[in-house]
């Protein structure tokens, strides 16, 4: 792995996420209404402690003091305060990051394990009336909605009455998002494997069609795949806010959602930039897994 | 292969039609009300008899032209509800033809202004190279990593929540088509670069052809067909948002009828058990959307 690449990488990216911070600040600011205004309504708050609720977030202030704010705290490990909530965004995110963290992977662990499977099954038995209905079935779901198939797998787990772990059904609708793109390009990634020149030679000399299939062709199919993983991170992730609210799943992307209802702002930066930054990680340590499995990859 | 294109063109060209004409096509006005009939199961009621283009309730012929010919109708008092209707007694179809109006018009014309934009930029970038070739493409790495739906979302929660639903979704649109235009601006700008030294270009250079003429003659027609292809994967994924955005509750919200907001009354357990007719418009987005995968897939070398 290279540290160059990484530490490039990181520091680009960390730049675009300031960049987004200060234009996320700069449209909250174009906008009239804040958390504060809606309070305003409420009788028993006085426009006085209004005003100096106003003087204590710095809300009366342009968006880029409010961001030159925002980015010194930041900076120092404060991430700000949750006017809704009325308490600190740091201790707001920690109870619920595991949460998010803990559905997405199991939904990339399901997704990659389901989606290979599929793939492969669909690239071994070619033109074959299984390789048809993987790809039909592939593609009624890279077209349904996530938040359709939540419901209906709500509804589905409520009707049956099974009960379900908490976490397998979140995790499951969000792995129906790209566990149809998994598939396809594995079922390519196998088939052109499959139709290399050496494979029909490694045939010849008797190698099993079996272990042609577990052994040769996906070693080789493995590496175009590689470059999915990110995306599929980036996928899932997406997915979870949605499904996250849907399903009541305690995580980062119900509160996003929630602050948004509510118009708190720094929360909102904080969480964009927390969804942002969460998906770098795990692309560093999907490139880091990657180059464990294939020295030649040093990342893309 | 073929019969499947064929297929998937039939129903998506039906739908267009829908889109554009929601109020032929349907016998009712998508707001009228029959609160006597809530959750009435598909079929007709009170003795009505099917008329073909009759003259029915009144509309505007896209919004302008006064007229009140429609495809089907039934005299008064009866009533044909073709796919039930809803909490309010709204009849289901007719609001499914209006709401294919924003998946079908809205969400395609986001993706021409993405990709347009696009275009220009991996164009530029491929042809000229230097800084907007580096602008480019550190933006689009970034816009790699991004989980764009919390971006969505946040953009969205920087938009007031009192803003009329249709200016809404035009803006939320827009903004993503901007963001979606880094993708595919790459996508160009590779072929561009490995393009701009084709014969032909060099040519047409050598004939004294200018950079803009180039881009325009030569480069553009070249990029077309993947455009095409491009433009038939990013409809689906804006028909989509708006869907999820919509549903959620900050996209369109009622008494406009669109496809995403149509699926709200599932959020209700009652509903998503006992009225299937509900799930119209989930099986109209997936119908589309497939439809536009089948067509996509035939049409280019660089489908995916």
């Amino acid at each position: 792995m290279k540290a160059a690449f990484l530490a490039t990488r990181l520091f680009s990216s960390l730049g675009m996420m300031a960049a987004i911070a200060l234009l996320t600040f700069a449209l909250i600011d174009l906008v009239p209404g804040s958390y504060l205004d809606e309070l305003s309504a409420n009788p028993q708050i006085s426009p006085a402690m209004l005003a100096r609720a106003r003087e204590q977030y710095g809300l009366d202030r342009p968006f880029y003091q409010k961001f030159a704010q925002w980015a010194r705290g930041a900076a120092r490990g404060d991430f700000g305060y949750s006017f809704v909530y009325q308490r600190p965004i740091r201790e707001l995110v920690a109870e619920r990051l595991w949460n998010t963290a803990r559905l997405n992977l199991t939904a990339l662990a399901v997704a990659w394990t389901l989606g290979l499977t599929l793939g492969l099954a669909a690239a071994a038995a070619r033109e074959s009336p299984v390789d048809w209905a993987i790809t039909g079935i592939t593609a009624v779901m890279l077209s349904t909605p996530v938040v359709v198939l939540a419901i209906v797998l709500l509804a589905g787990a409520a009707r049956v009455g099974v009960s379900l772990g908490s976490l397998l059904l979140p995790a499951a609708a969000i792995a129906a998002v790209w566990l149809p793109a998994i598939a396809r390009h594995a079922r390519r990634a196998i088939v052109s494997a499959l139709d290399a020149p050496h494979m029909l030679a490694a045939r010849a000399r008797g190698v099993s069609r079996t272990r042609l299939l577990l052994v040769h062709a996906v070693r080789e199919a493995l590496n175009p795949l590689t470059s999915l993983v990110g995306l599929s991170a980036a996928a899932a992730l997406s997915a979870s806010l949605p499904v996250e609210v849907i399903m009541s799943w305690p995580g980062i992307g119900q509160l996003t959602f929630d602050a948004v209802l509510k118009r708190d702002i720094f929360l909102v930066v904080d969480l964009v930039q927390l969804s942002a930054l969460m998906l770098l990680v795990g692309n560093a340590v999907g490139d880091v897994m990657l180059h464990i499995v294939d020295p030649r990859i040093s990342g893309t | 292969m073929k019969p499947a294109r064929a297929l998937a063109s039939a129903l998506l060209v039906t739908a267009c039609l829908l889109a554009v004409f929601p109020d032929f096509f349907s016998p009712y006005s998508p707001s009228r009300q029959n609160r006597e009939q809530p959750y009435a199961p598909p079929g007709r009621y009170g003795g009505a008899s099917l008329r073909w283009l009759a003259h029915g309730e009144p509309y505007r012929w896209l919004g302008v032209v006064p007229a009140s010919l429609r495809l089907m109708s039934v005299p008064e008092p009866g009533r044909l509800f073709l796919l039930g209707t809803d909490e309010f007694g709204r009849d289901w179809y007719s609001r499914l033809c209006h709401g294919a109006s924003v998946s079908l018009l809205l969400a395609p014309a986001a993706a021409v202004i993405s990709l347009t934009f696009a275009l220009v930029l991996g164009v530029w970038a491929g042809y000229r190279g230097g800084w907007i070739d580096v602008v480019v493409m550190r933006v689009s790495e970034v816009f790699v990593v991004l989980p764009w739906f919390y971006v969505v979302v946040a953009l969205r929660a920087a938009l007031p929540l009192s803003m009329s639903s249709s200016a809404t979704l035009f803006t939320v649109f827009a903004l993503l088509a901007v963001l979606g235009a880094t993708t595919p601006a790459r996508l160009f700008r590779g072929l561009v670069r490995s393009e701009k030294n084709a014969e032909y270009v060099v040519a047409a250079r050598t004939m004294g052809a200018g950079g803009l003429r180039i881009c325009r003659r030569h480069l553009v027609p070249f990029l077309l067909p993947v455009a095409f292809t491009q433009f038939l994967m990013s409809v689906p994924a804006f028909i989509i948002t708006e869907v999820t955005l919509s549903f959620l509750g900050i996209g369109v919200a009622e008494p406009t009828p669109t496809w995403g907001s149509m699926l709200v009354p599932l959020q209700q357990y009652v509903v998503l058990a006992s009225y299937p007719w509900m799930f119209a418009p989930a099986i109209a987005v997936i119908v589309v959307c497939l439809a536009m995968q089948v067509l996509s897939r035939g049409s280019g070398r660089y489908g995916d």
